[in-house]
């Protein structure tokens, strides 16, 4: 077998990691395998930068700037509430 | 979101509906634009949805909340429009499904002790040295934008509405129809090309 194991499983590598980091930050990975990552991010700095990259590109998207409605969009969509309105109260 | 009084919106309160709006037209008109080939189509799914919503209030069952019902007011009409006759989007839509892997093979050692681990000439850089003006530029906002135009439609969604609009895995599934896995599958995929595509540009690595 080329690669070491640990407690019977197979030793993560880099190339595991970029595959399995959004379930490894979902928290959805097995005990064994969220374990054996965090071992490998521990001595691989080169894959805390990569974790550190998924970090700022989901910050990133948070931080884009909300869409706002027209006033166009606004007066019809209020128009239609005020006419159900008036059709529900009467 | 906190969720607005369901009581007022259906005794015609002005103010209630106005938050209902805002507070949900961001969600609903990028995944409007998910179906839509401008933003004035995307702007009229979302007006179909509202008008839809207005009709449908006094009906609402309340079995999820207000804000997945509305959202799936929206899929509806917007796949509809697109051509699209289900929800759930066969399973044939291959080009979300593509094996493509998040990082270019050729960056990491194939054979030998170092099997598995970066290249030396290809270590991931740290960007968290990155000065402020560059990661917070406009610039880098509008090449984010249109990495998650060029994505494939289901990833897409997947990713406006867990990332850019900040909703839980669960209500996702929900409003998608999709299953857990599969949206975290979705959602790794459209992370994983964002991710290069902003390395590409703050680096000038040529994304695979």
């Amino acid at each position: 077998m080329r690669r070491r194991t640990l407690g019977g499983m197979r030793k993560l590598e880099c190339v595991d990691l970029v595959e399995q980091v959004t379930s490894y930050q979902e928290g959805s990975l097995d005990v064994d395998t969220q374990t054996e990552l965090t071992r490998h991010i521990g001595v691989c700095w080169a894959c805390e930068y990569y974790l550190g990259q998924m970090g700022f590109t989901v910050r990133l998207l948070a931080q884009l700037p909300p869409e706002r409605q027209s006033e166009q969009l606004w007066s019809n969509v209020i128009g239609a509430y005020r006419t159900w309105a008036l059709e529900v109260r009467t | 979101m906190s969720e607005v009084d369901l009581d007022a919106l259906r005794r015609g309160d002005e103010s209630a509906f106005r938050e209902l709006v805002d507070a949900n037209h961001s969600s609903l008109f990028r995944l409007a634009m998910v179906y839509s080939p401008s933003r004035a189509i995307a702007e009229e799914i979302v007006q179909e949805t509202w008008l839809a919503v207005i009709r449908g209030l006094d009906t609402f069952a309340e079995r999820s909340s207000l804000r997945t019902w509305i959202c799936r007011i929206l899929v509806n009409i917007a796949r509809r429009r697109a051509g699209l006759e289900s929800r759930a989007l066969p399973f044939s839509e291959v080009e979300d499904l593509d094996q493509s892997p998040a990082v270019d093979p050729d960056r990491f050692v194939d054979t030998g002790p170092r099997a598995g681990r970066w290249q030396l000439s290809a270590l991931p850089n740290d960007w968290a040295r990155l000065p402020e003006d560059k990661a917070l530029s406009r610039e880098l906002q509008a090449v984010v934008l249109e990495a998650i135009a060029e994505l494939p439609k289901r990833q897409r969604e997947v990713i406006t509405l867990r990332d850019v609009e900040g909703w839980a895995a669960a209500e996702v599934t929900e409003v998608l129809d999709l299953e857990e896995g599969y949206q975290r599958v979705l959602l790794h995929r459209a992370r994983s090309r964002v991710r290069q595509i902003i390395e590409e540009y703050l680096e000038g690595r040529v994304a695979a």
